[in-house]
C-alpha cells in the first residue's frame, strides 16, 4: 500500500554515512592515542589535551553535524544545499586534511602546521556557514526551527573567527587564552548547544512520541544565548572578571534549563518503552546539568576543575547525546532512502542490532565511569581508553551495518521503465 | 456545494516514520468525493511534497502546541 516518499531533494545516502563512519574513526584514533598523551598532561593549556579535544570536537562532533545537516535539512526545512555532493566532498576533504594539520601541529609543535591546519579549519567552517546560511533562507518559512539553525550558524562563524584569532595568539601575535575562551564559549553554549537544542526540539517528539517544548523556550532561548555570548566576548576582551562571572552563570542556567526541560519532556512521553537512546538521553542531560554546575561553582569560587567540567560536558553530555541521535537518526535514513526508492520491506528497527546497540552503550558507559577514577589513579587512563576502544569499534560496525542493510535492500529496488 | 465525506486519520500517537508513512497510505487512495482529515502532535513537514505531488490541495485548521490539523483533498 504504502508508495513512497517524493523527497528528490534528498542527497545520496552515502553523504551522512560517510560523514559518520569518518567520526566513529577519529574516535577510534583518539582512543588508542588518548593513553600515550595523556599520563603527564594536567593542564587545560597543555598542547596535547588541545590536540585531543580537537580530535573530539573536530573529528567526532563536527563530521557527525555536518553531515547530518547536509541530509536533515530537506527533511527538516523542506530546503537542500544545492550541488550538495560536491560541496559535501569539498568540505569533507578540506575538513580532513585541516584536522590533520592542526593535530599535527599541536602533538609536534611544528608551528607552519598550526598555521596551514588553522586556514584550512577556518576557511572550510566559513565556506559551511556561507551555503548552509544561504540555503536556510530559501526556506519559505521562519518557524523557530529555522530561527534557531540560524542562531547556531551565527555562533558558528564568532566561534571559528575567534578561533583563528586564538590560534595567531600560538604565533605570539595576541593573547591566546582569551580569545580561546570567546572560541570556546561560542562553540560550545554557541553553535555545539543550540544547533543540540534545534534538533531536540524535532527529534524528541518524532521519535519518542513525546510533547513538543514549549515554543517560549523554543523562540527565545538562542537568542538569549546569542546576546549572552556577545557580552560574554566583550567583558572577556575587557578583562571584566565580575561580568564575566555573572555571564558564565547565565550561559550556564540556560543550559540548565534546556536539559531540565529535555529530562521533563521526555519523562512524560505517551509511549513509555525501554530505548537505548532514552538512556543515553537521560545520562547526557544529568551530565550536562552536573557540568553547568560545576561551572557556575569553579566561576564563583575561581577553581580551576576546567579539565574536569570539560570531560563531563564533552564526553559525559554531547557525545552520549549524539550517541543517541544517531542511532535514531541512521536507522531512520535508511529506512527514508529506501522508501523513497520503493522498496518496502525495510524496517526501521532491524537496520541496527539492538543487542549490538546495548553493547556499545554499555562499553561507552564502562569507559565513562573508568575514567571517573582516573584524577585518583592517573594509570586508570590507560583501562578506560581501552574499554572506549571497543565501544568506539563496535559504534563504527553498527554504523557499517547500517550500511549493508541500505546496499542489502536498495538492489530490490524497482525500476520503471 | 458538494459535502465531501470526512475521513478522519490520527497519528499522535505514533513514532516516526509511522505517521508519514499512513499519511501516504492515506493520500493514495484518496477519492474526490473524501477529505483527509490528518491529525498528528506535529507539523509533518515531510508530508508536503507528497500532498504537492499527488496534486491534492490542504487547509492547516490547527497548529498549536502538540497538535496539529490539516484538511487534504483533491
Amino acid at each position: 500500500m504504502f508508495q513512497g516518499l517524493t523527497l528528490d531533494q534528498a542527497p545520496p545516502y552515502t553523504i551522512p554515512i560517510k560523514f559518520y563512519l569518518t567520526a566513529s574513526l577519529y574516535l577510534i584514533v583518539l582512543s588508542i592515542i588518548t593513553p600515550i598523551y595523556t599520563l603527564h598532561v594536567y593542564s587545560r593549556y597543555d598542547y596535547e589535551v588541545i590536540a585531543l579535544t580537537h580530535i573530539f570536537t573536530l573529528g567526532f562532533i563536527t563530521h557527525i553535524m555536518f553531515g547530518s545537516l547536509f541530509q536533515m535539512m530537506p527533511v527538516m526545512l523542506s530546503v537542500a544545499y544545492t550541488k550538495v555532493v560536491k560541496n559535501a566532498k569539498i568540505i569533507y576533504s578540506f575538513l580532513n586534511i585541516g584536522l590533520s594539520f592542526f593535530i599535527l601541529g599541536f602533538l609536534t609543535n611544528i608551528t607552519y602546521m598550526l598555521g596551514l591546519g588553522g586556514i584550512f579549519l577556518a576557511g572550510i567552517f566559513f565556506y559551511f556557514c556561507f551555503i548552509s546560511l544561504k540555503t536556510i533562507f530559501l526556506s519559505k518559512e521562519f518557524n523557530a526551527l529555522v530561527q534557531n539553525f540560524i542562531a547556531s550558524f551565527i555562533a558558528l562563524i564568532f566561534a571559528t573567527a575567534f578561533g583563528f584569532t586564538a590560534l595567531l595568539g600560538h604565533f605570539g601575535f595576541v593573547d591566546s587564552v582569551k580569545y580561546g575562551n570567546i572560541h570556546i564559549a561560542f562553540m560550545l553554549f554557541g553553535w555545539v548547544f543550540i544547533l543540540i537544542m534545534s534538533v531536540s526540539y524535532k527529534i524528541i517528539p518524532m521519535f519518542f512520541v513525546a510533547k513538543e517544548f514549549s515554543l517560549i523556550l523554543q523562540k527565545r532561548l538562542y537568542i538569549l544565548q546569542l546576546i549572552l555570548l556577545l557580552l560574554f566576548a566583550y567583558a572577556q576582551i575587557q578583562e571584566n572578571i565580575f561580568m564575566l562571572t555573572i555571564i558564565k552563570i547565565l550561559l550556564s542556567s540556560c543550559v540548565i534549563l534546556f536539559a531540565i526541560f529535555s529530562i521533563k519532556i521526555l519523562k512524560q512521553r505517551k509511549r513509555a518503552r525501554k530505548d537505548i537512546s532514552v538512556n543515553l538521553w537521560y545520562f547526557a542531560m544529568s551530565n550536562t546539568i552536573l557540568s553547568a554546575t560545576l561551572f557556575i561553582y569553579a566561576s564563583i569560587l575561581h577553581v580551576d576543575i576546567y579539565i574536569f567540567i570539560g570531560f563531563l560536558a564533552l564526553f559525559g553530555g554531547i557525545y552520549p547525546l549524539i550517541n543517541a541521535m544517531l542511532y535514531k537518526i541512521i536507522p531512520f535514513l535508511t529506512w527514508f532512502h529506501l522508501s523513497s526508492n520503493m522498496v518496502f520491506e525495510a524496517e526501521m528497527g532491524n537496520v541496527i542490532r539492538k543487542k549490538w546497540m546495548t553493547y556499545q552503550v554499555n562499553l561507552y558507559f564502562l569507559s565513562f565511569s573508568l575514567f571517573l577514577f582516573v584524577p585518583f589513579f592517573h594509570s586508570f587512563i590507560i583501562i578506560a581508553a581501552a574499554v572506549f576502544f571497543f565501544s568506539a569499534i563496535l559504534l563504527f560496525i553498527n554504523i557499517v551495518t547500517a550500511l549493508k542493510y541500505y546496499n542489502e535492500y536498495i538492489k530490490k529496488k524497482v525500476v520503471f521503465e | 456545494m458538494e459535502t465531501k465525506k470526512e475521513i478522519i486519520l490520527d497519528v499522535s500517537e505514533l513514532e516516526a516514520p509511522y505517521p508519514l508513512v499512513e499519511a501516504i497510505n492515506a493520500l493514495n487512495i484518496l477519492k474526490d468525493n473524501e477529505i483527509l482529515i490528518f491529525r498528528h502532535r506535529m507539523n509533518p513537514q515531510m508530508l508536503y511534497q507528497n500532498i504537492l505531488a499527488l496534486q491534492l490541495q490542504f487547509d492547516i485548521t490547527k497548529e498549536e502546541e502538540n497538535e496539529f490539523e490539516m484538511r487534504i483533498y483533491k
